[in-house]
């Protein structure tokens, strides 16, 4: 039976975990509470998740099952804490953008058990679509709100 | 002869067209998200961090930069 790869904390920062094919990611969370400082009503913690390869190629290597438990015990942990809100944003620099949508997405499809509400987003900046995602607690006191905040934010300017 | 013109010309204006086009589709899809001045900066960080770590920086190195935070214990503490 296949087990999630240990976790370590590298720094005051991030979490590192290697894999088998000698893959090193960084897990790391920034506070990006201020996203909604203009829904003042919204006082949860929120928190864009970002998970990096720093050494080795991960596109070079068969597809890994470990990683995958690996993520969904680091989601498990943050939302021990029900307040806890996460926002994955896919990097669209390299045009592998919808690539990492799909894992994203695979990943959480995983994870779910009906207790945490994702809904997708697709910002506009600048003509170029960031797909985004919004992960909360279905038992988060704010959860509405902060459902409606974040379709707003994604919604296009001039749009009702 | 009168035909190569003809074509040449169809061909012509089929490109003109088809870059008249591709302006009016880039211009429609220029408009904004509310959110875009965040999401454009939630990336753009994302981006500076990748390119930190690939060249062989440490996250610690960005902790004035950035808001890290670790939201989690892996320690159960």
């Amino acid at each position: 039976m296949l087990s999630p790869y240990l976790l370590q904390e590298s720094d005051s920062y991030s979490y590192e975990f290697i894999t088998d094919n000698r893959v090193t990611y960084h897990i790391y969370f920034l506070d990006y509470a201020y996203m909604f400082a203009d829904y003042a009503y919204i006082t949860c913690p929120i928190y864009t998740f970002n998970i990096d390869a720093i050494d080795g190629d991960p596109t070079t290597t068969a597809e890994d099952a470990r990683i995958k438990l690996t993520v969904l015990e680091v989601f498990k942990l943050f939302f021990s804490r029900v307040a806890n809100v996460a926002i994955y944003v896919c990097d669209s620099l390299d045009e592998r953008h919808l690539a990492r949508k799909r894992k994203f997405d695979a990943w959480f499809k995983g994870f779910n058990d009906d207790t945490i509400l994702k809904e997708d987003g697709v910002a506009t900046v600048e003509g170029v679509a960031i797909y985004n995602a919004l992960l909360v607690h279905k038992q988060n006191k704010e959860l509405a709100a902060i459902v409606a905040a974040f379709n707003d934010l994604n919604s296009n300017v001039g749009d009702k | 002869m009168g035909v190569a013109n003809n074509s040449t010309g169809t061909k012509r204006f089929l490109v003109l067209y088809h870059l008249y086009m591709q302006k009016q589709v880039s211009i429609s899809n220029n408009s904004n998200s509310k959110g875009a001045s965040i999401f454009k900066k939630m990336m753009e960080d994302k981006q500076a961090i990748h390119a930190h770590i690939q060249k062989g920086g440490k996250i610690s190195d960005l902790k004035e930069k950035f808001n890290f935070v670790k939201p989690i214990s892996i320690t159960g503490k």
